[in-house]
């Protein structure tokens, strides 16, 4: 009985050991120099699709004129936030990572490096460049990520069912006002059987779009780090959009079945990222032809982001850095970013990328889109505290949670928002 | 031929070389459990102790552990949404437990019944546990739609159903349908095991004048207690570590109706950061099955029998 407990005992210990010298282990190259030639990894979500259409062809061209690094790219699927935590807890974080909103978070545990000074030795004119876009990749005064992908929140609008109402078509300068107009011309019961078989817009309890509202009127959800949501011009903001929502958008149960009744041609409006340009132009025909404006505007004109940016880990030599550097540096070239927006695969996240006519005149899927939005709905992007923080994961869960609710009619908005209130302060506090 | 009895004399060299034979078995006997030993100890236990020190800290996996003494286990009590998760995962460990053993049981009895064509329903109805969890929960969020496939069906027998995903008062109900789907294979142990009975008991009983429900009660349901008590258990330790069907289906929604222990543990580490504090909650979750295992464990002294204790 002796010996076994002595045996038993010995591995325990030794198991153990080995756990822990792995999960606090010393700090590890991870890419290294090999005969002069340096080797970075970099990492992004979204799949090979995702590689093939808006990194493969840059990277193969920032190797072909940077012969002395090399770029190692490891594509996620899927859980990327999960895998780079694991990949930071164990020292083997990838030189350059793909953040977007889940950047503050990373940012504030220090795993990337402050890149104002390179910034500034290259003389890039930050606002003239990214514009506002840039506030979501900053904690504290230091940047730690160069946008790469831009996007943000656009208002699809199905022209067939717009020319049927008789309704003007949305532009740069349509209010909200004019978008609860539209809404409600829009909903009808087509076929007079006493269900609502159009509708006028899809817009639910995602983020984007009412946020995108609370911004427009002049209000926020967080601000400099407090949590303002429970404010007059919210109050009012909210409200209307409960009540819009209940009148003139797709409803929960319906939409449980997961169709997409947009593309089908039975919703006028939808407002989500840039994301569905391409298979929007897929279904162009009879029963639907898209255009696209932003986001309707307020006292405010604001745009909700969607982009994503590149960094630099902490954990990299300077040898890396350095090469890490030259490679973002060329990412967000305006020759790169307009590889980005080839096709409309993605936004570029460089504004001269996106004003210029290169972009701007290209056909999307065989079709003719006026993408002048574009543009104007990337300069007007507008950082809410919500993303900048390592609060955004569970405060934006819980602000779904309970936006859901009231739109179920469970809440009404002043209960919503005292609630909201109370529970993003304790959820900010614990950060 | 002559069988001789060859007494063993004691002498030093005949205990010498027994001792040597127990000593080579028992170094083959650790030969051979090793590699499960190794995984064991290296892949479950020094997790568990790893993470029970983590539960003490405020380790985020990004910086340096901090030690925090026992304020995660004190924070978890003052965590709201935790204490939803924990009455959430016991109402439906309370509801889907029994409810799955009784219609497992009662179609255990059905299909042991020695008719034509049983083999098919036997596996007709075994067919849905084979499905992988997740295929079967993404294929709910059809049925249990508020338009779906259920409300469909009842609509037709004039019930009109709740939207089972979208109200807290009925996303709980619409798991436990979703645990009924799986009830084939405690189905098949419990068929198996009353298919074991022998038909003397059952024929002794009759000749007695018993009643089917009789000898059901008296019978069937004692002799396979063993079984229906790994069931029990096992019904019960699955049911508070629920995760894969709420994950997919709701995600805890609609506002946290739906959250669960585990799925709430797994936000906590790894979409909000806190590590340390999702470890204490592992803990508090391995206490309370613990004390749920050894409470029935206790009680099956009562009510379950086996057979060869009857001497």
């Amino acid at each position: 009985m002796k010996k076994w407990k002595k045996i038993g005992f010995t591995v325990l210990l030794a198991s153990t050991t080995l756990l822990a010298t792995a999960c606090s282990g010393s700090t590890n190259s991870d890419g290294g120099s090999d005969k002069g030639k340096t080797t970075i990894e970099f990492m992004h979500w979204g799949g090979d699709e995702t590689f093939e259409g808006v990194y493969q062809e840059r990277i193969e061209n920032f190797e072909k004129s940077n012969p002395d690094i090399k770029v190692k790219t490891i594509t996620v699927a899927d859980d990327y936030d999960t895998k780079l935590q694991t990949m930071i807890a164990g020292k083997q974080a990838p030189d350059v990572a793909q953040v977007a909103e889940n950047g503050s978070g990373f940012a504030s545990k220090n795993a990337f490096i402050d890149l104002n000074d390179k910034i500034k030795e290259a003389n890039i004119d930050i606002p003239a460049t990214w514009g506002s876009a840039i506030d979501l990749y900053t904690l504290d005064n230091e940047i730690f990520g160069i946008p790469d992908r831009g996007g943000s929140s656009l208002l699809y609008y199905n022209k067939i069912l717009f020319d049927e109402a008789g309704i003007e078509y949305p532009n740069e300068n349509w209010t909200i006002d004019d978008y609860y107009k539209a809404a409600e011309a829009l909903t009808k019961d087509t076929d007079g059987d006493g269900e609502i078989d159009q509708w006028g817009s899809t817009a639910g309890d995602y983020q984007l779009v009412w946020g995108n509202f609370l911004q427009a009127n002049g209000g926020a959800v967080i601000k400099d780090g407090k949590v303002v949501i429970d404010s007059a011009e919210n109050q009012a903001t909210i409200k209307a959009y409960d009540e819009a929502f209940k009148k003139w958008s797709v409803s929960y149960q319906i939409a449980e079945d997961k169709v997409n009744r947009f593309q089908a041609g039975l919703v006028g409006m939808n407002m989500t990222g840039f994301w569905d340009m391409n298979s929007n132009a897929t279904v162009i025909g009879d029963k639907f032809d898209y255009g696209i404006a932003p986001m309707p505007i307020g006292t405010e004109k604001t745009s909700w982001s969607t982009g994503s940016a590149l960094t630099i880990s902490s954990q990299s030599s300077e040898k890396e850095q350095e090469a890490s550097w030259k490679f973002i540096e060329y990412m967000a070239s305006e020759e790169a970013q307009q590889l980005v927006g080839k096709d409309l695969q993605d936004c570029p996240a460089n504004l001269k990328t996106l004003n210029s006519d290169e972009f701007l005149n290209q056909k999307v899927e065989g079709h003719e889109i006026d993408l002048s939005a574009i543009p104007i709905a990337q300069e007007r992007v507008t950082i809410d505290g919500l993303l900048t923080g390592p609060w955004y994961s569970e405060a934006t869960t819980e602000a779904r949670a309970k936006i859901k609710e009231m739109l179920l009619g469970n809440l009404t908005p002043e209960e919503t928002l005292s609630t909201l209130q109370k529970n993003l302060t304790d959820i900010v506090a614990k950060y | 031929m002559e069988s001789k009895i060859v007494e063993e004399t004691t002498t030093s060299s005949n205990i010498a070389s027994k001792e040597r034979r127990v000593k080579i078995n028992r170094r083959w006997f650790f030969i051979f459990i090793s590699p499960w030993l190794i995984g064991f100890l290296g892949l479950t236990v020094g997790p568990m102790i790893y993470s029970f020190i983590m539960s003490f800290t405020d380790w985020d996996m990004l910086t340096k552990m901090e030690f925090i003494g026992l304020d995660n286990y004190i924070n978890l009590f003052k965590d709201q949404i935790f204490l939803l998760s924990i009455k959430n995962t016991f109402i439906y460990a309370l509801m889907s437990v029994p409810i799955s053993l009784l219609v497992s049981l009662g179609m255990a009895y059905l299909l042991s019944f020695k008719l034509k064509g049983m083999r098919f329903f036997r596996t007709l109805y075994y067919l849905p546990a084979i499905v992988p969890i997740v295929a079967s929960s993404i294929l709910f969020t059809n049925i249990l739609a508020a338009n779906g496939l259920l409300n469909k069906v009842l609509g037709y027998i004039g019930i009109e159903g709740p939207a089972w995903l979208l109200e807290k008062g009925a996303v709980l109900y619409g798991f436990v349908l979703l645990a009924l789907w799986g009830v084939g294979s405690t189905m098949v142990l419990l068929l198996s095991a009353i298919n074991s009975i022998g038909d003397e008991m059952y024929e002794a009983a009759m000749m007695e004048g018993a009643s089917r429900l009789k000898m059901f009660r008296s019978i069937t349901i004692p002799l396979i207690s063993p079984v229906i008590f790994f069931n029990l258990i096992t019904g019960i330790i699955g049911s508070l570590q629920t995760f894969t069907q709420v994950y997919l289906l709701t995600d805890g929604g609609p506002d946290n109706a739906s959250s669960m222990i585990v799925p709430y543990l797994y936000k906590n580490a790894f979409s909000y950061y806190r590590m340390g504090y999702a470890s204490a909650m592992a803990w508090v979750l391995f206490a309370i099955i613990l004390v749920l295992s050894l409470i029935v464990l206790r009680s099956s002294k009562m009510w379950v029998f086996y057979e060869e204790e009857v001497k």
